[in-house]
Formats: structure tokens, sequence, C-alpha cells
């Protein structure tokens, strides 16, 4: 039997006592999920034998977990009310804008929806889905919606309204309601997009639909060295690409 | 120290770690919060949505599940019980996936029920049967236990005293397992309650349409976390006024039969 528990022992004592990591934990914003991944890689590739963690979810979610503890060197929000809010309570610092992401609209492949149509046939789609008014793409939704009111109407509007079937709570969720067919059209990130070659992309008017920022700030319980590596490798030639690749704007 | 005792005592560090974060849950959030929340109607929404339709998921389990269980309990069926408890397992994020691919517009049987004029996902039909799905596994499990209990003498008896098959399983059977019957259907009912994976995927998430307790309080999580606790307590509430309310029924018939 004595083995078996030094065979426990062990296993608690890897699970628990690790050393410091030789990597940033990477607290990200659920539409980063693929940029990220990829610079995720890119880091480990400067590295050799450091290891960079992310966690992905959506950027409220993971502001609640930092809050509750979760150790982490680096938080990147989807928008600057979660990232500044942290900074507001003590728990980050060194707000910064390192890219911007278009919102746009979003055509499922088989939505009956003729080349040369434009955001005034929306109402005539069956499903539309949206983000949640909590989440960051929701609040840049429901502004763009009240910003093109004023120039396509409020009869427009009420039809728009009349077919949202969800309001999703993230914006990988909204996308892949879209990806899959269930929905006619949603209103998602450039990089959504992107991430779905399937789906058709309809620019909105820069004036009624401004770039949505995404803020990143060091955790003051992580780790400052580390925090402070990732975020000048994220600005680097190398971020920056990777980020482009991905639909990401530059900041301004 | 008795054997009782002693069991109690090695029991209750998981009982206290069951307890501890309800409390906790509970211990942050003050009257003054449960009423807001229990004002805001978007919440009242979600709490009347999620009644009916665990009602209805409840009644539909109940009416499909008995014969199913009945039959399990009279043989050996391990690959059905198998898929029966497999909701159990999956997690409930891939139930409602599967279910899109199965009721959605691309899904196995998209086709013909679009045929038919019925879109499911994004619909109450949709809550319903993904709330059914998840609970099915508790409820006909525990009546397949219960139903083992009755013996094939006791229905012979009764066939023998002039009642036809279903008389003599209404006579016999269904009595002998209602405690169990009661008790699996309020474990049901309160997962049904607490669905949210499967929900969230299959029938989306629209306030006053499709948008259940649970789905409320991860909406209310990204505004406001007080707000989304003081939902959180009212489904505590619900569900353990479920689960007592029906046992107390249970061993109350118990007592009279």
């Amino acid at each position: 039997m004595r083995w078996a528990w030094l065979a426990v022992g062990a296993a608690l004592g890897a699970g628990c006592g690790r050393a410091a990591p030789a990597g940033p934990t990477v607290l990200a914003a659920a539409s980063l999920t693929d940029a990220f991944g990829e610079l995720e890689a890119a880091w480990e590739a400067e590295h050799p034998g450091a290891d960079a963690r992310l966690v992905l979810a959506g950027s409220q979610a993971l502001a609640l977990q930092a809050r509750q503890g979760l150790r982490a060197e680096v938080f990147a929000s989807a928008d600057e009310a979660h990232a500044r809010a942290l900074v507001d309570e003590g728990l980050a610092r060194d707000p910064r804008v390192f890219a911007t992401n278009a919102l746009v609209l979003a055509i499922s492949p088989e939505a009956d929806w003729p080349d040369g149509a434009d955001l005034r046939d929306l109402p005539r789609l069956e499903r539309i889905v949206v983000g949640d008014d909590g989440v960051p793409v929701g609040r840049y939704t429901a502004a763009f919606l009240d910003a093109a009111a004023a120039r396509y109407g409020a009869n427009w509007l009420a039809g728009v309204r009349a077919h949202v079937v969800s309001r999703e709570s993230n914006v990988r969720l909204v996308a892949a309601k879209v990806a899959m067919g269930e929905a006619d059209a949603a209103f998602v990130y450039a990089t959504d997009v992107a991430a779905f070659p399937a789906l058709r992309a309809v620019p909105l008017p820069a004036d009624l639909a401004p770039a949505a920022r995404y803020v990143d700030v060091s955790l003051v319980a992580g780790d400052a060295a580390l925090a402070d590596d990732w975020r000048t490798f994220l600005v680097s030639e190398r971020g920056r690409a990777i980020l482009a690749e991905h639909g990401f704007g530059a900041p301004p | 120290m008795s054997g009782r005792r002693l069991a109690l005592l090695a029991g209750l560090p998981l009982l206290v770690v069951l307890v501890l974060p309800v409390v906790g849950l509970v211990a942050g959030t003050g009257p003054a919060e449960l009423r807001a929340a229990l004002a805001a109607p978007d919440t009242r929404a979600a709490l009347g949505l999620s009644l009916r339709t665990t009602a209805l998921a409840t009644a539909l389990l109940v009416a499909g599940g008995t014969p199913l269980a009945w039959w399990l309990s009279r043989g050996r069926h391990p690959r059905v019980v198998a898929a029966v408890q497999l909701p159990v397992v999956l997690p409930p994020a891939v139930m409602g996936v599967a279910l899109l691919e199965t009721f959605g517009r691309h899904g196995l049987l998209g086709a013909p029920l679009a045929a038919a004029g019925l879109s499911l996902p994004f619909s109450r039909a949709a809550v319903v049967l993904a709330q059914l799905v998840v609970a099915a596994p508790l409820y006909v499990l525990t009546a397949q236990a219960a139903f083992r209990g009755v013996s094939e003498d006791a229905l012979l008896v009764a066939r023998t005293l002039g009642r036809g098959p279903l008389g003599a399983w209404t006579a016999v059977a269904l009595p002998a397992a209602l405690p169990g019957l009661v008790g699996g259907a309020a474990l049901a009912w309160a997962r049904a309650l607490g669905e949210f994976g499967a929900t969230l995927l299959f029938a989306g998430n629209l306030p006053g349409r499709t948008r259940t307790l649970p789905l409320a309080i991860y909406a209310a999580m990204e505004r406001d976390l007080a707000e989304a606790r003081a939902v959180a307590v009212l489904l505590v509430a619900v569900a353990l006024a479920l689960l007592v309310g029906l046992r107390l029924l249970a061993t109350r018939e118990d007592a009279d039969g």
C-alpha cells in the first residue's frame, strides 16, 4: 500500500508545490482565441523551455476570476471598461490599447442574402443573433443599432429587433450560431468572420460603428517581469504581424 | 463510539463541502438584494419561464419515463440502461450541440421538421427538450430502482383476483413504488431547473422567451455580481422547496399506505 500513497503524494505535490512558472499566464477575451493561440506558440518559440498559458473566456468572466484570486500576469480585455475597472480597484496597472477590431454583420452561407443587398435588407432575415448587453460585443452592437436607427428609421430598428432570437454571452457563441447556419445573421467582429471562412461579412458604415478597442493590463498579483515580457512581445513586429493576420487593426 | 456516529463523523467532511458553498452564496446576499432581484422584470420573467418549462419537462418525463423504468425493472437491459445514463456523463454543452445536430436546421431531423413547419432551436420547445434530456436519467433510474422492489408474485395475486394487466399494475406496483417515483421526479425537476449548458446552445438566450433562471444568472454575472448572486439564491430556494416539498409528500403517502 505504501507505494500507492507515495504516488498520491507525488501527484499532489506536482499539482500544488510547483516552482514559479517560467512563462506568463494570460487572461484573454474570447475574441482573441485564435490570434493569442498563435502568439503563445510564437512567444514560446522565442523562449525555449518556457511555457505560456492562455485562459480564454468572456472579458467579464476573466475580470471576475482575476478579482477572485486567479493568479495571472496579463489581462487582455475586449473593451476598456473591464480592464479599467481592475485598474481602479488597484488589481491591475498600465492599461494600453494594443489592437482594434471592427464590428461587422456576418451572414450565414445559407441565408437569403443576394449580392448587392445592404443593411437596409437586414429585417428581411428570419433569425438574427447578437451579444448580450453585458458583454462588449453586445454593447458595441447596441450602440451601432441606435446610431443606425437614426439613418434607416425606427421601423428598420423594430424590424431588426423583432428577428433577434438570442442574446449570447460571448462573441464566439454568437459566431458559432451563424456559422452552424442556425442563425441567418449576427453582429460579430471582423476577426470572427476571419475564423469562419464560410461566413460573408457586410462591413458597417464607419461613422455608425466605432472600432472595438482591446486593452491589456498587467495584473498586480502576477510576476511583473513576465508580464512586461509578454506585453512587449505583443507589440513587437512579430506580434503585430500575427494580430494583423487574424484581422485585428493597429491601435490608433 | 457507535457505528452510526462513526459513519457520520467519516461523512461529515463531505457534507461540509456540499453545504458550505451554498452558505457562502446565501451569506453574501441580504434581504434587500433579494427583494430587488425579485422585483426586476427580467428575473420574474426568467423565474416564470423556468417554472413553466420545467413543470412541462417533468410531466413529459414522468409520462414517458414511468413505463420505460417499469420495463427496465423487469429484466436485464444493460445497454438500454447505459443509453439512459449517458446524459449524466456528457457535458451539458455537448448535449446542446448534439440536440442542434439532431433538431437544428441542418440536423438529422432538420429537413422533415422544416417540412412540417416546425423549427425547434431558439424556441420554448427547445428549452423543454434540453431540460427533459438532461433530467431524464435521474427520474428513470430512480423509478427503475423503486420498481425493482415490486414482486412478480404480488402482481400475479392481483391478476388472479380478476384485475387486468394495467389494473394489477396500478393496484400493486404503482403504490409500492410511489415514494421512489415522487423522489425521482423531484430530483429530475430540480435538475431541470438548474439546466444551463444544453439550453444555452440549443435554445439560445433571449429574455422572456428562452432565458431561464440559470441563463439569467449567467447574464447578470456580466453586469453585476450581487444581482447574479441574488438570482442564484432564488434558484436555490426554489430547488430546495421542490426537493423537500415533494419528498415530504412522498413519505406522507408512504405512511398512509
